[in-house]
């Protein structure tokens, strides 16, 4: 009994070597940190961001001194971006898929790899985009890979509802009212969110003019240019 | 429509692989684009951004590239 307790200790150790070569399981903890309540607030939030005032993320203090921790995790912060959902948004958009292709008789079981694929390249496209951007106008940032991929995450909401219209048959007006409504309200939702990580507000001076109007144009192409990628992503099914 | 994971890996090979054959002295001179000495004081427009990343991938990125680029024919020969 004692060698098989050895032996199962060995190779849990050898699994979690081989998995936290990938995955940095202490980076992605907080971004599941979420609560029922979260969730549900963060859902409202992504459809209907208009009224929301506050967009800022709260800073997580320690005891002693000042503002040393970072951020706040999701469970206290309506702001804070999170994992759970686009991960969550993200499989629901995959079977959805399936489901409209099954309604129109042309569902196979191996085209569900490739629509998840398609997915993850149209979100590797928008980071790798935003990457770029940030280098070339030199804003000096610490955002993180996954604050960036959680945002590019979030507009899996607005596809699954447009999704969802489009199963329901109801009239092509209809179907663009919503995917239109979906769409701003995804840009919006990006916009006021990466605003302060664009257009940081700190204490080292506020950003020259010409400068403060490159990264407003650049904000503003990136939220419109979520219509384009939601469409790509609509137009799959 | 639907491209896929490596199908996107694909096209930023080639556009790093276009980046990194562009000529020092036979175009990008001519087009101002040349590689300029770098003034860590100076507040960096975007083109002189792009200048140093181009510069940057032309010299750090040609011997890693023959690298992807043979691991990539070999996959693209041998699975279709």
């Amino acid at each position: 009994m004692q060698f098989g307790r050895t032996a199962v200790m060995a190779g849990q150790e050898y699994v979690e070597q081989n998995l936290n070569r990938w995955f940095n399981r202490a980076a992605l903890q907080p971004y599941f940190n979420v609560s029922n309540q979260y969730v549900i607030n963060k859902l409202r939030l992504l459809i209907f961001p208009w009224r929301h005032k506050l967009w800022t993320r709260q800073l997580k203090r320690s005891e002693t001194t000042g503002e040393t921790m970072g951020y706040l995790s999701p469970r206290d912060d309506i702001n804070a971006p999170d994992m759970y959902i686009p991960v969550m948004a993200l499989v629901t958009y995959v079977l959805l898929v399936g489901i409209s292709l099954g309604t129109s008789s042309k569902f196979r079981p191996d085209m569900l790899g490739p629509t998840a694929s398609s997915a993850l390249a149209v979100i590797l496209l928008e980071f790798t985009m935003i990457k770029l951007c940030i280098y070339l106008l030199n804003i000096s940032s610490e955002v993180s890979v996954l604050d960036l991929l959680a945002y590019s995450g979030y507009k899996f909401v607005g596809i699954i509802i447009s999704i969802i219209a489009q199963l329901a048959s109801v009239p092509s007006s209809v179907f663009w009212t919503v995917f239109l409504y979906t769409g701003a309200a995804t840009g919006f939702f990006l916009l006021r969110s990466l605003r302060y990580v664009i257009l940081p507000e700190t204490s080292t001076g506020t950003v020259p003019a010409p400068q403060r109007k490159r990264r407003i144009h650049f904000l503003i192409c990136l939220s419109v240019l979520q219509f384009g990628f939601m469409w790509l992503l609509v137009k799959l099914t | 429509m639907a491209i896929g994971i490596f199908g996107l890996l694909e096209v930023m090979l080639l556009f790093v692989n276009a980046v990194a054959i562009l000529n020092e002295e036979r175009f990008l001179a001519r087009i101002g684009w040349a590689r300029q000495p770098v003034d860590p004081y100076a507040q960096e427009s975007v083109k002189a951004r792009l200048v140093g990343l181009i510069s940057a991938v032309r010299t750090l990125m040609r011997i890693p590239l023959i690298g992807l680029n043979v691991v990539t024919i070999l996959y693209l020969v041998i699975l279709g």
